[in-house]
């Protein structure tokens, strides 16, 4: 330790007390306080921060041990004690050390050397200790973010759901939960680094619009969570979520790939909608299955000049060159049919995209895709003559060739 | 002399002044055990009994720290003693040697203080 060590000597004899003290003040590097009993202890702990309690086992009617207790309980951080004893029993000082003393020294063979080191010996374990737990608190604090957004983890954000729903109904809140149903599809079709910057990216523009009095978090991977514990601030929460669905909307750009994302946005209001964390959540998170999502990225519906290219180069093409549309692509959601083998075999699709040129289509599994086939979609009545321009897993895209017959 | 130089003499004279009345606390102790130790001989109380087993634990206890190790030795073994339980007449025998052991130490003690008050003289 670079500074004096602040060190409070408490003993309930006078005499020992202050030639005690001044022998330790002689060492130097030491600012010793004279405490005469376990009261004046007590009463300068909460005005004094000391580095060390250097104490007398026999205070009058209290032992040493019970004081180190009381003193144990009564600060959030205390210091190291050092015990004194005129006794010097082995009993005595194993009971010393399982009472949390740092330290036990004899004052029947004392030798000054001996207790300064103990005294310096057991602040600087306290030091190196309170360091370990600010290390140890530091992570935890990181623990409690998540290292991709930065935004509050789903443990924490789940524990002061938990909190708040204990207080009773009297203390209203309200939950506003985000869902990013297609950044599953980005992780698929630009894969999981893509998904993290624009997770990031999002969660950005979700903290300029959420006050730093309100707790935002993820709810899980592609979800987010916010919770208004403000009572002034609740019945502004519709304009908060307009906020929200209008800074969230606002499209991305992911090196070149322009990518929108449609976020869905609900709440739930504490007791309203329910009394428990769980409760709340439910009713704050529609059953994604029955909403169909929209493709995320914008893709090129127009085929290249170099006729069917390769599927790897169309799908870097797709990537790197991506721009704003001319025509507006249709987000829909279709059954479809591939026809293969002369339409010996039919596999089913979905349409998630559709344009007069092309379309975006996905299969329930991977196989690769032929450079040209036919495709039905349900409910138009004809067969299209499609070549493949791109195929990344499940997702294929494809240029309508010609209208079969 | 520096200003740090004048702390450390004015701590210095300050133990030194403690350290006489440590040795007068020691004499008026060694005092009180004689009496009690003729009091054991007569018809010793418990209230005898502890008040020398708490000298004897205050001269243990004080006795090393004011640089009187002897004065501590003898005292703790007094206290060790008195935890054995041993009747009246034994304990004030044991008194007596204690004071005895200490007193001796103590003349030397002061013998060197002497010498030593006077070897300061200009």
């Amino acid at each position: 330790m670079d500074r004096d060590i602040g060190l409070a000597v408490v003993d309930d004899d006078p005499l020992y007390l202050d030639y005690l003290s001044n022998l330790l003040a002689l060492q130097g590097g030491m600012r010793v306080t004279c405490l005469a009993s376990e009261t004046a202890l007590f009463e300068t702990l909460p005005q004094e921060p000391f580095d060390c309690i250097l104490m007398d086992y026999d205070l009058g009617h209290n032992n040493g041990l019970s004081v180190a207790e009381r003193v144990n309980a009564m600060l959030s951080d205390p210091p190291p004690i050092v015990m004194l004893t005129g006794g010097g029993s082995e009993r005595t000082a194993v009971k010393a050390f399982r009472s949390g003393f740092s330290d036990y020294v004899s004052k029947r063979d004392l030798k000054l050397v001996e207790l300064v080191g103990a005294v310096r010996g057991a602040v600087d374990r306290h030091e190196a200790a309170r360091s370990a737990r600010a290390r140890t608190e530091a992570l935890q604090q990181q623990l409690e973010f998540n290292a991709t957004t930065g935004l509050y983890d789903m443990r924490f954000i789940r524990a002061r759901l938990d909190e708040f729903t204990v207080r009773g109904t009297t203390h209203r809140f309200c939950v506003i939960v985000v869902d990013l149903p297609q950044l599953a599809d980005v992780r698929a079709e630009l894969g999981y680094m893509a998904g993290e910057r624009l997770l990031r990216a999002f969660a950005s523009r979700l903290r300029d619009v959420v006050t730093p009095d309100d707790l935002a978090g993820h709810l899980d991977n592609d979800g987010f969570i916010i919770l208004v514990d403000r009572p002034a601030a609740l019945t502004g929460v519709d304009a908060m979520v307009e906020r929200l669905a209008n800074a969230l909307s606002q499209e991305f750009t992911l090196d070149r790939t322009q990518i929108r994302i449609e976020p869905q946005i609900a709440t739930a209001h504490f007791p309203e909608s329910g009394t428990s964390a769980d409760a709340l959540l439910a009713a704050a998170r529609p059953a994604r299955a029955e909403v169909p999502t929209a493709s995320a990225i914008a893709m090129p519906a127009q085929p290249t000049d170099a006729g069917a290219p390769d599927l790897d180069a169309s799908a870097t093409q797709l990537i790197q060159k991506s721009e704003r549309r001319a025509e507006r692509r249709q987000r829909v959601l279709r059954q479809a049919k591939i026809k293969l083998n002369g339409h010996s075999t039919v596999i089913d699709c979905n349409v998630r995209d559709l344009t007069t040129r092309g379309a975006r289509l996905r299969v329930d599994s991977y196989f690769a895709v032929p450079a040209e086939f036919d495709l039905a979609i349900v409910g138009t009545g004809t067969t299209r003559r499609v070549a493949t321009r791109w195929q990344i897993g499940r997702d294929i895209g494809v240029e309508f060739v010609a209208e079969v017959p | 002399m520096s200003a740090a130089q004048t702390d450390t003499t004015t701590i210095e004279s300050r133990l030194a002044r403690l350290r006489e009345q440590f040795m007068v606390r020691v004499i008026t102790h060694l005092a009180t055990l004689d009496d009690l130790a003729d009091r054991l001989d007569a018809a010793g109380t418990a209230a005898d009994r502890e008040e020398s087993r708490w000298i004897a634990h205050s001269l243990a206890g004080a006795g090393g720290t004011f640089g009187f190790p002897v004065v501590s030795r003898h005292a703790g073994d007094l206290e060790d003693y008195l935890a054995t339980g041993p009747d009246n007449a034994a304990l004030a025998a044991r008194l007596r040697t204690t004071v005895a052991a200490i007193r001796q130490d103590m003349a030397a003690n002061m013998t060197s203080l002497g010498d030593q008050a006077e070897g300061s003289l200009p």
